[in-house]
């Protein structure tokens, strides 16, 4: 038992993750999915710098007198992931204005009739 | 060392940096030339690589001078050659009737920018079949995935609904690709690596629990890309609503190389497929692959749409892949490897004349298809090649595909396999024959002149035409390939 | 540490269940920064940097210059899928449970994660590369490609916003339809001509001194962005885009993509491999020009790119 603890953070993080997942799937406003979708990613994120701690280290900065540092390369693998989460976000939101201009509204349950898949062609209202 | 030496780093590197340089031209008829020899240098790399693989070598070509596993690797082999063969060349074919098929839906100001994004989708997808470092393939799949939520949304001009298909798309992309990112959380927890061949040796000695949720995750994430059901939605409409001629390129590739992954994954990092989880692959991907087929075909034959229609036929083929790779062993890989080549090939060319279609008159739905067969016999011929190969008929690469599967699966006793694939066969008959209804018994509300499609489209359609009944008539020696590569996959397992 | 997990499961289960979707942007900012902590109290400070200007700065702006466009309110309906994505999350979440039976326990320094490679950067990365900063080394040299590969994908994201919104499709704001200045306001004008300087100052600061401290390119480049829109925000994005024309930007965030990945042709034309810093010089000196150089790249396409996220989102005129 005292060696589940040890476990903790990743449960704890775990929880984050599926309360960003549930946000993504469940909520109906495009924004608020983005939104879920950053949270689902940064706990991810914390997931991988938790795996990388080594008790009683240091940041992975070379300075004399400290022998333990903690583990550098999850921090690199995020710093990557950080960047392509904006970088979704951006495209997801410019998308959400587009649809937001197109149809008049962000949400999905509005949304769902308008782009019925059978329907003919509708090109955009043009200004 | 000369430059072919560089061949691996430059097949993706070249379209990589030259996307931004085009981005910024103003001219979009210079932008478009630009695009296509850059597209047709990339496959003129990707065949030398191909050539340099074919005797069985690997290429390893270390990143920045690091050896692996402490810096990136790229790992080149008989499959990686080949996928990035498919990759460039079909960018090559794309490229060169892309300026003239987009040129309605966008705006002259806006083309040098999509044909950079098209460029970086190629580099994305080229850079995720060469590398041998599992969180490079994360990076690069990401590259492709942005850019082509940016061309799917791009056929706005010619339907809103595209915008709403490319944000579905990117939320379900992101999700899975953030699954991906999970399972290869777990990998290197246990593993201390990312290289893919050097996971594949110490992965056998890790936490096993560990490696299966991470192989779970990283299945999951990578099942979303080949549109394996439940997760197919996004496909029928983001094909049917992006310009065509991005369809064409995503269709020949982009589930294709999702594909590729998880037969690396199941390889390099799994041991042989069939161990990779009894779980995952043997009991999981012949049932849903079954269903993929038969539900695919169905729906492609109530679709009002001929793109749609073509969309579901490739959820219905993407089935039939995984059916094969599901049947395990070499034979299965060799089969999901030639069905994977021939579809490109065949729904290539179909796209490639929707495209011209689309050009020419307007639409793709159904009822606006009337007098087709009048009107533009040139592109009635090249869409009946290739719903020949849709259905298997005898000498189209189809049937060589399709009958791969059936041996297989016969051999295997798997017999509700073969009549499930036999079935689908009969299904689809169906839905080619509603397109030939539709182009050729259908009267037209007023007779239209003849006025077939923009010559630019002929090459292309010509090409992948041709080569679905080459590929049918002598189909030795991608078998050949195939089995080749299966064997080095299985035997030499990591 | 216990009290910052129990306070990020609080917003998030929050931002699940409030409906005014400004709160909502601000809560997620908020959770941004208590990550921030977190990543800090687990020894990856370089992390807390880049999430801190990116991940809480540049995307809550972002969204919240979105949210000006697609409204504020979250119109809510009974909608089944919360029970498809209650039974989603809730088994992905026990198979994350299951799969961390088998990890190392939290901190375990003997973990095979925090050996094989791990330790080579750290032992070896002195005598190869010759800076403190092992992060640094690791993104810029030993993983340098990938690094390249996410400066595109920066670029990718500022090419599909320029293609979503404006160019054809440019709706440039009205007069009185951008977001309102608030250059009248005495206290904002003089916060702005305080801290827009000075963080213009910090921005090449960290970028030389990431080397030695958590800092480096990325950072850099989003503070720098990150100044560039604060004052866009008080004095009017007009006025940043007669400061900073977007024509202008659009260059620079190319050059930064072709100065990364023109480093490693360079290094290619001398000789050695792609991004082989070696080709300039024996180590550690040949590293740490590779490095500076790919570095400076990023710094701009980051920098601009932000930036250009920015003026699109706030230039674009009401629907």
């Amino acid at each position: 038992m005292k060696d589940l603890v040890g476990l903790f953070p990743y449960w704890a993080v775990a929880l984050l993750m599926m309360t960003g997942l549930y946000i993504v799937i469940a909520q109906g406003n495009l924004v608020k999915k983005l939104i879920g979708l950053g949270i689902f990613q940064v706990s991810v994120f914390v997931l991988y710098i938790a795996m990388g701690v080594v008790s009683g280290g240091t940041p992975p900065i070379l300075e004399t007198g400290f022998v333990t540092y903690s583990n550098p390369l999850p921090s690199v693998l995020i710093l990557t992931a950080i960047v392509v989460g904006v970088a979704t976000l951006a495209v997801g939101l410019a998308l959400a204005v587009r649809i937001r201009e197109s149809f008049g509204t962000v949400e999905e349950d509005e949304l769902l009739p308008l782009t019925e898949p059978e329907a003919p062609a509708d090109a955009e209202p043009h200004a | 060392m000369s430059v072919l030496d560089h061949a691996p780093v430059l097949v993706v590197v070249l379209p990589l940096l030259t996307a931004p340089i085009i981005a910024l031209l103003r001219s979009a008829r210079v932008a478009g030339v630009a695009t296509f020899v850059v597209a047709a240098l990339d496959a003129a790399l990707a065949f030398v690589l191909f050539a340099r693989t074919l005797d069985g070598s690997v290429i390893s070509y270390a990143m920045g001078g690091w050896a692996p596993p402490i810096g990136i690797e790229y790992r080149i082999d008989l499959l990686s050659a080949v996928m990035a063969c498919l990759t460039s060349f079909s960018a090559a074919l794309v490229a060169w009737f892309l300026p003239v098929s987009i040129a309605p839906e966008v705006t002259p100001g806006d083309r040098p920018r999509l044909f950079a994004a098209f460029l970086l989708c190629l580099a994305g997808l080229t850079g995720m079949v060469v590398t041998g470092d599992l969180f490079n393939v994360f990076v690069f799949l990401e590259i492709s995935s942005l850019a082509t939520y940016v061309l799917i949304a791009a056929g706005a001009g010619r339907d809103r609904r595209a915008l709403t298909a490319a944000f579905d798309y990117l939320i379900l992309g992101a999700v899975g690709a953030t699954f991906v990112v999970i399972g290869i959380a777990f990998l290197y927890v246990v593993t201390g690596t990312l290289n893919m061949a050097d996971l594949g040796n110490r992965l056998p000695l890790a936490g096993k629990r560990a490696g299966v949720v991470g192989a779970s995750f990283l299945f999951v994430g990578l099942a979303l890309k080949t549109a394996m059901m439940p997760l197919h939605r996004w496909l029928p409409n983001a094909y049917t609503f992006a310009p065509a001629a991005v369809t064409t390129f995503l269709a020949m590739t982009a589930t294709k190389v999702a594909l590729y992954l998880m037969i690396r994954l199941a390889v390099l990092v799994f041991g042989t497929p069939d161990e990779i989880g009894r779980i995952n692959f043997a009991t999981v991907l012949p049932p849903i692959g079954l269903v993929m087929l038969i539900a695919g075909s169905a729906l492609a034959v109530v679709s009002a749409d001929l793109k749609r229609l073509l969309a579901f036929s490739s959820i219905a083929n993407l089935g039939l892949m995984l059916v094969a790779l599901g049947l395990g062993g070499a034979a299965g890989i060799a089969a999901a490897l030639v069905n994977l080549i021939n579809h490109a090939v065949i729904k290539g060319g179909m796209f490639a004349t929707v495209a011209g279609i689309v050009h020419r008159r307007g639409s793709s739905r159904m009822d606006s298809l009337a007098g087709l067969s009048r009107e533009m016999p040139f592109a009635f011929v090249f869409l009946m090649i290739g719903g020949m190969g849709l259905i298997g008929v005898p000498l189209t690469a189809g049937f060589v595909s399709k009958l791969l599967v059936v041996k297989t699966a016969f051999d295997l006793g798997q017999t509700m396999i073969a009549a499930g694939v036999l079935l689908s066969s009969l299904i689809s008959v169906v839905y080619v024959w509603r397109i030939v209804e539709a182009c050729m018994i259908a009267k037209p509300a007023k007779p239209g002149r003849r006025h077939d499609v923009h010559p630019i489209f002929a090459a292309p359609m010509a090409l992948l035409g041709v080569g679905t009944l080459a590929l049918g008539i002598e189909g030795g020696p991608l078998l050949d390939v195939a089995t080749r590569i299966a064997a080095a996959l299985t035997g030499g397992a990591s | 540490m216990i009290g910052l997990l129990a306070a990020l499961a609080a917003i998030a289960v929050a931002v699940a269940f409030m409906r005014d979707l400004l709160v909502v942007a601000m809560l997620s900012s908020i959770f941004s920064f208590a990550c921030c902590a977190l990543f800090v109290l687990f020894d990856a400070p370089d992390v807390a940097f880049t999430e801190a200007c990116i991940g809480a700065g540049v995307s809550t702006v972002l969204t919240l210059a979105a949210l000006r466009l697609t409204g504020r309110q979250e119109r809510r309906s009974g909608r089944p899928a919360t029970a498809i994505a209650a039974m989603v999350a809730t088994v992905c979440g026990l198979a994350l449970v299951y799969g961390s039976l088998d990890l190392p326990r939290f901190g375990d320094p003997r973990a095979p994660a925090n050996g094989h490679v791990a330790p080579h950067y750290l032992t070896r990365s002195e005598g190869e590369i010759g800076i403190p900063n092992v992060v640094t080394s690791v993104l810029g040299s030993y993983r340098g490609y990938d690094t390249l590969g996410e400066t595109v994908v920066v670029f990718t994201a500022a090419l599909g916003v320029l293609l979503l919104i404006g160019g054809a499709q440019a709706r440039p704001g009205k007069r009185g339809e951008a977001p309102a200045r608030a250059d009248r306001d005495v206290v904002l004008r003089a916060i702005a001509t305080l801290f827009v300087p000075m963080t213009l100052f910090l921005a090449p600061y960290v970028q030389f001194h990431g080397a030695y401290s958590p800092g480096g390119g990325f950072q850099a480049g989003a503070i720098l962005g990150g100044a560039l829109i604060l004052y866009g925000l008080v004095f009017g994005v007009e006025r940043l885009n007669r400061l900073v024309p977007e024509a202008v930007l659009r260059v620079i965030a190319t050059l930064g993509v072709l100065t990364y990945g023109g480093t490693g042709l360079v290094t290619l034309a001398l000789g050695k491999g792609f991004l082989d810093y070696d080709a300039f010089g024996t180590r550690p000196v040949g590293q740490q020009i590779g490095l500076t150089v790919i570095e400076l790249g990023v710094f701009m396409t980051v920098g601009a790119v932000m930036t250009l996220l920015f003026q699109r989102f706030a230039g674009r005129g009401e629907a």
